[in-house]
């Protein structure tokens, strides 16, 4: 223990100088290396998956932004589909009206005209029974058939105002 | 009561003895005698080296299997330790320091093998204390320079630089002294109890001064080497 | 001279004395230190293990230096 040796301290530092190089080599090497590499592998699927996150995060805010901008898109399409809507409704029912007013006035026109052709019609037919009726009278009296005639005619005039 | 005395100072003298193994001769008729402790580390080296070639096989990324678990737990033990006493600075030096750790701790336990402890020689603690203040003063060079280095020693005052010149002998000298005063005292008092209570009761204190004891006195020589470095390189 | 030699070696080991002193000293104040701030014991333990393998390096030298007096002086 206590023989002091030059040598031998000179041998046990190259021992120990050895031992260093096949411990780096063999041993602490490898391991390190592999603590070290799975270590990064796990920053590198880390890193990767905050990625994706931050990415996922990006898509959601775009197709909550289209989404938005979609649901207003529709509201505007509605509004202007019942604006579109209400004008052609107006104008729909406006021009119905129009319609039954012509349609209104027309027939009124019509009846007007039927009427007065009935009018004339009777009055020519009246005149034709009336002369029918003169000549037969004529044929019993010719003396006041003018006056007859006239007051034939005045009466059924009144007739028919009083008809109408 | 004198022959126990014998007995003890004798058995002691042979274990403590460094016995030369074989010379090599030199050819002016010296030789350079070779210690049982260089053997005994020798085959240390190699036993350590087969170790870590089987333990070494087949590591993966994945699909770790326990024995790589244990591996890199303990791996991982020793980095974060050296890292944490080394600081950022010092962390290239660790790979000597974790073989240091290994080799003090093998050399502690090797006795329960039947192998005489190297670290119970002389020798071997000094040369381990001479690499540690070489290593530690070429940390300081390495980080502040030659110039910075010197400076070094006169801080924080000048008055003190002496103690600080001191420091480079007394610090291998204390750390040389512990491991082989802790390992030899160690040794004596499991002499002791073997001498008085042969069966049994060693087996027990075995356990604290042959593994504890050994493995602690690893543990403080590289934490007090790394702490040293630390400070030379900051 | 064994007696005289036996005496050397006993007073070498007194320095053991100091060390219990210094080391219990430190384990004292650790035990107190960690019972004030539990989440600090790792950083406390490590410190208080360097601390006491420097105290406790001055009973070893005094055990060192008895047995050398065993051994050389016998």
């Amino acid at each position: 223990m206590l023989k002091l040796d030059p040598w031998n301290i000179v041998f046990t530092i190259v021992n120990l100088l050895i031992l260093y190089w096949a411990m780096k080599k063999f041993l602490f090497g490898p391991v390190l290396a592999i603590m070290d590499k799975r270590r990064e592998l796990i920053e590198g699927q880390l890193e990767d998956a905050a990625q994706k996150e931050q990415e996922a995060t990006e898509m959601k805010a775009a197709y909550e932004k289209d989404l938005r901008q979609a649901k207003e898109e529709a509201k505007g399409i509605v509004e202007k589909a019942h604006g579109d809507a209400k004008v052609e409704y107006d104008r729909i029912i406006k021009e119905a009206d129009e319609r039954a007013a012509q349609i209104i006035v027309k027939a009124n026109k019509t009846v007007e005209l039927e009427k007065q052709k009935t009018l004339q019609e009777m009055e020519s037919e009246i005149a034709s029974i009336a002369l029918a009726a003169a000549a037969k009278i004529m044929n019993e009296s010719q003396e006041n058939d003018q006056t007859l005639y006239n007051k034939f005619i005045k009466a059924g005039d009144a007739n028919d105002t009083a008809g109408n | 009561m004198d022959a126990f005395v014998e007995k003890l100072v004798d058995g002691l003298n042979e274990e403590l003895e460094c016995e030369t193994v074989f010379s090599i001769p030199l050819g002016n008729g010296h030789s350079i005698p070779v210690f049982e402790s260089v053997v005994v580390t020798w085959i240390i080296i190699v036993a350590l080296i087969v170790i870590s070639k089987l333990l070494v096989r087949n590591l993966t990324i994945d699909h770790v299997s326990k024995k790589q678990l244990a591996l890199e737990s303990g791996i991982g033990f020793l980095r974060n330790f050296f890292e944490d006493a080394l600081g950022e600075h010092g962390v290239r030096y660790m790979p000597y320091l974790m073989t240091v750790i290994l080799y003090i701790g093998v050399a502690n336990v090797i006795g329960l093998f039947g192998f005489k402890p190297p670290t119970k020689d002389m020798n071997v603690t000094i040369a381990l204390s001479l690499m540690s203040i070489i290593l530690i003063e070429y940390a300081g060079i390495y980080k502040k320079g030659v110039k910075g280095w010197i400076k070094g020693f006169a801080q924080p005052v000048a008055i003190v630089a002496p103690i600080n010149v001191l420091e480079i002998f007394i610090r291998p000298l204390s750390l040389c002294m512990r491991l082989f005063g802790n390992v030899l005292g160690a040794f004596v008092v499991m002499e002791l109890i073997k001498l008085c209570i042969p069966v049994g009761v060693p087996t027990v204190f075995s356990l604290y001064f042959d593994i504890f004891d050994g493995l602690i006195q690893a543990y403080v020589f590289v934490f007090l080497t790394s702490l040293f470095i630390n400070e030379a390189t900051e | 001279m064994t007696s005289l030699v036996a005496l050397g070696a006993g007073i070498a080991v007194l320095t053991g004395a100091g060390a219990g002193i210094g080391i219990g000293i430190a384990t004292s104040k650790a035990v107190e230190s960690i019972a004030r701030q539990p989440e600090a014991s790792g950083k406390i333990s490590s410190s208080l293990l360097l601390g006491c393998a420097l105290a406790e390096a001055t009973a070893v030298y005094g055990l060192v230096v008895a047995i050398l007096i065993i051994l050389l002086l016998k």
